[in-house]
């Protein structure tokens, strides 16, 4: 394994293995869940997962919890320890049935696409064909508890839709502008995300595997507040801030400008993917913003850019920012995308320390870095430091 | 004051400005209005130039107007590019008329707002080239990098980028450049998204008239409202290794 291709690839099996090993042996130290018999009833929090191996025949189902349901939106996740996110989302059984996204012949569609639907918890009855137990980790969705292959699925209640999601999807308006018009309606990107995935929204309904639903559903939401965002007047000082949450610490620099966006990462020594190496990766985007995938970031680019994003429509002032996102050996197990979002959302809510110079903030965070190699990697710094200005030639 | 004129030609005023302000301070005088503006980062300057004949009716006094740009962007989506517009300053106001449409919104206060420095630049190479090559050169390049590389010699006019592995070039010989004067090659890099705005704003300008120096801003001269004004377009360079 060669790291620097790990932390890029970050499961996505470039080496050509047919399984991670770093996932396969990140999985095994989850806590393993056996059922109470060959059907189960439970509630779903409302949540679907919708695989992407074989894609366009991929495995898809909704998650259904025995147990009293422990989360709606992955939001409510931060701030607790591993071990709690583990056990809370450990009771979550993933069914999964082989389908062709874009048939919706398959009575599983059917009820994944009603829970999706749902704002509350919706109750359900499986009958259980196969049982494979385990857990899963995705580096986008959050771990889930073993996966059945369910014989048959009943949705014992109906769903709770919100006349305003109802009439969006009766439009039948193009995903990207019916994800945009209920994410600024108020709605929560995990309750988008699961319509995304389970083919609910757009023009040509299909379902979307649940990691690509993901980045599309904070990649859209971002983008409609940036298109806000660049007409506002720019910050007039240098912020900084810092948070740490499961072994990712981020400082995050906001330097006065038009928008300029920028994720680097440090995975250091000891962290899931690294092996024994540090190895530092980026990401960039000009004012302009980006025409092709965050390759080396991947997902994480997209959910911390909602973030500052957010985090911009809200002060309604535009900035150049750098995230620089640390991963520590405390991270050994892949928890999601939600990490991300919701540490620099949390980032984000915190009194900045601020400076009249990016040259001030990076000395005063590099007390608290493990690693400063990335400042002379960054493409945004570059260009501040050697941007001249007008008034040099007075 | 008050004047008249093609929406067309105001609609290519304003979208040049913003793309540097969101604000700007007009001056009018009796020959005509003129307004320069500097973005927030102090890197680009534009100066735009519009004697009284590029209006169809203008009468003014020396007055200088605080203008929300965005709002007249808003006002002038009312009205079709073939529209005649007409404004007129009362007291605090400005008051647009298109057509039977008539749309007042607040000045801004101009006394907060000073009137940005040109400086004054002795570029020793010059080229006139087709807007067209230069939009394709800065399109180009934007695919590629944040910064792209203008070069003058004696015998051509050099565009190019280099990204981690991407290269791209507009090379523009002697022959097909309407005018180049250059004793000593001279280069400088900038940065790109200034220029991709720039050009996405230019409207009437079919000659971009260039001058620069090595490691040093760049002036831009160009047409605007069909030909009956100009603007002239500085932007600071970045400079390569350190």
């Amino acid at each position: 394994m060669n790291p620097t291709v790990c932390v890029r690839c970050k499961g996505r099996l470039w080496c050509g293995l047919n399984k991670c090993p770093i996932i396969e042996t990140a999985r095994n130290t989850l806590p393993k869940l056996s059922l109470s018999g060959d059907s189960i009833f439970g509630a779903s929090p409302p949540s679907v997962f919708v695989g992407k191996k074989g894609y366009p025949y991929v495995y898809a189902g909704p998650l259904i919890s025995e147990e009293k349901v422990p989360f709606i939106s992955t939001s409510e996740l931060f701030g607790m320890s591993l071990n709690d996110v583990l056990s809370s989302t450990a009771t979550l059984i993933r069914t999964a049935k082989k389908v062709n996204v874009r048939k919706f012949n398959e009575k599983i569609i059917e009820a994944s696409q009603e829970i999706a639907m749902s704002e509350r918890s919706v109750d359900t009855e499986i009958w259980v064909e196969k049982y494979y137990g385990g857990a899963t980790v995705d580096e986008f969705f959050h771990p889930t508890g073993p996966r059945i292959q369910p014989q048959k699925i009943v949705v014992a209640e109906n769903p709770v839709i919100p006349n305003k999601v109802d009439s969006v999807i009766e439009e039948k308006l193009k995903a990207e502008i019916a994800i945009r018009e209920l994410y600024f309606y108020g709605y929560d990107v995990d309750y988008l995300q699961r319509l995304m995935a389970a083919g609910v929204m757009g023009k040509s309904r299909r379902m979307v595997p649940t990691r690509w639903s993901i980045t599309a559903v904070d990649d859209i939401a971002s983008r409609a507040l940036l298109k806000k965002v660049k007409q506002y007047d720019t910050i007039d000082a240098v912020e900084y801030r810092y948070a740490a949450y499961m072994g990712n610490e981020f400082h995050i620099f906001l330097i006065p400008g038009s928008w300029e966006y920028e994720m680097l990462e440090s995975w250091m020594k000891g962290s899931i993917y690294s092996g024994g190496w540090s190895v530092g990766v980026g990401d960039y985007e000009p004012y302009s913003g980006r025409k092709n995938y965050a390759d080396n970031v991947t997902g994480a680019y997209y959910s911390a850019r909602l973030g500052v994003a957010e985090y911009l429509a809200k002060i309604r002032r535009q900035a150049k920012i750098i995230v620089y996102r640390e991963i520590t050996s405390d991270y050994k197990l892949p928890l999601g995308v939600w990490v991300i979002r919701e540490t620099v959302r949390y980032a984000m809510r915190l009194k900045p320390v601020k400076f009249s110079s990016i040259e001030e903030a990076l000395n005063a965070a590099k007390t608290k870095m493990h690693n400063a190699e990335w400042i002379s990697k960054s493409r945004i710094l570059y260009n501040l430091h050697h941007q001249r200005k007008l008034e040099d030639y007075f | 004051m008050r004047a008249k004129m093609d929406v067309k030609d105001l609609k290519e005023i304003v979208n040049l400005l913003l793309t540097l302000v969101t604000e700007a301070k007009f001056e009018f005088n009796q020959d005509g209005m003129g307004v320069k503006a500097v973005d927030p980062a102090h890197v680009a300057m534009i100066v735009l130039d519009l004697p009284k004949d590029g209006f169809i009716e203008y009468e003014a006094e020396d007055e200088e107007i605080g203008i929300d740009l965005d709002k007249v962007k808003d006002i002038l989506k009312l009205a079709s590019s073939r529209d005649v517009i007409e404004f007129t300053k009362e007291g605090s106001k400005l008051t647009f008329l298109i057509g039977n449409l008539t749309r007042s919104m607040p000045l801004i206060d101009t006394s907060a707002m000073s009137i940005p420095r040109v400086p004054n630049l002795a570029l020793p190479a010059k080229v006139v080239v087709p807007v067209s090559d230069f939009t394709n050169g800065i399109k180009a390049a934007e695919s590629i990098s944040d910064n792209v590389t203008l070069k003058i010699t004696p015998t051509e006019f050099e565009m190019y980028t280099e990204g981690d592995e991407d290269v791209a070039r507009v090379c523009l010989p002697k022959d097909m450049i309407n005018e180049i004067s250059c004793d000593e090659p001279v280069k400088s890099m900038y940065p790109v998204d200034y220029l991709v705005k720039l050009v996405k704003a230019m409207d009437s300008a079919e000659y971009l008239t260039i001058y620069m120096g090595t490691d040093y801003p760049i002036k831009i001269e160009f047409d605007i409202a069909g030909g009956k004004g100009k603007a002239t377009y500085l932007l600071a360079p970045r400079i390569e290794g350190e």
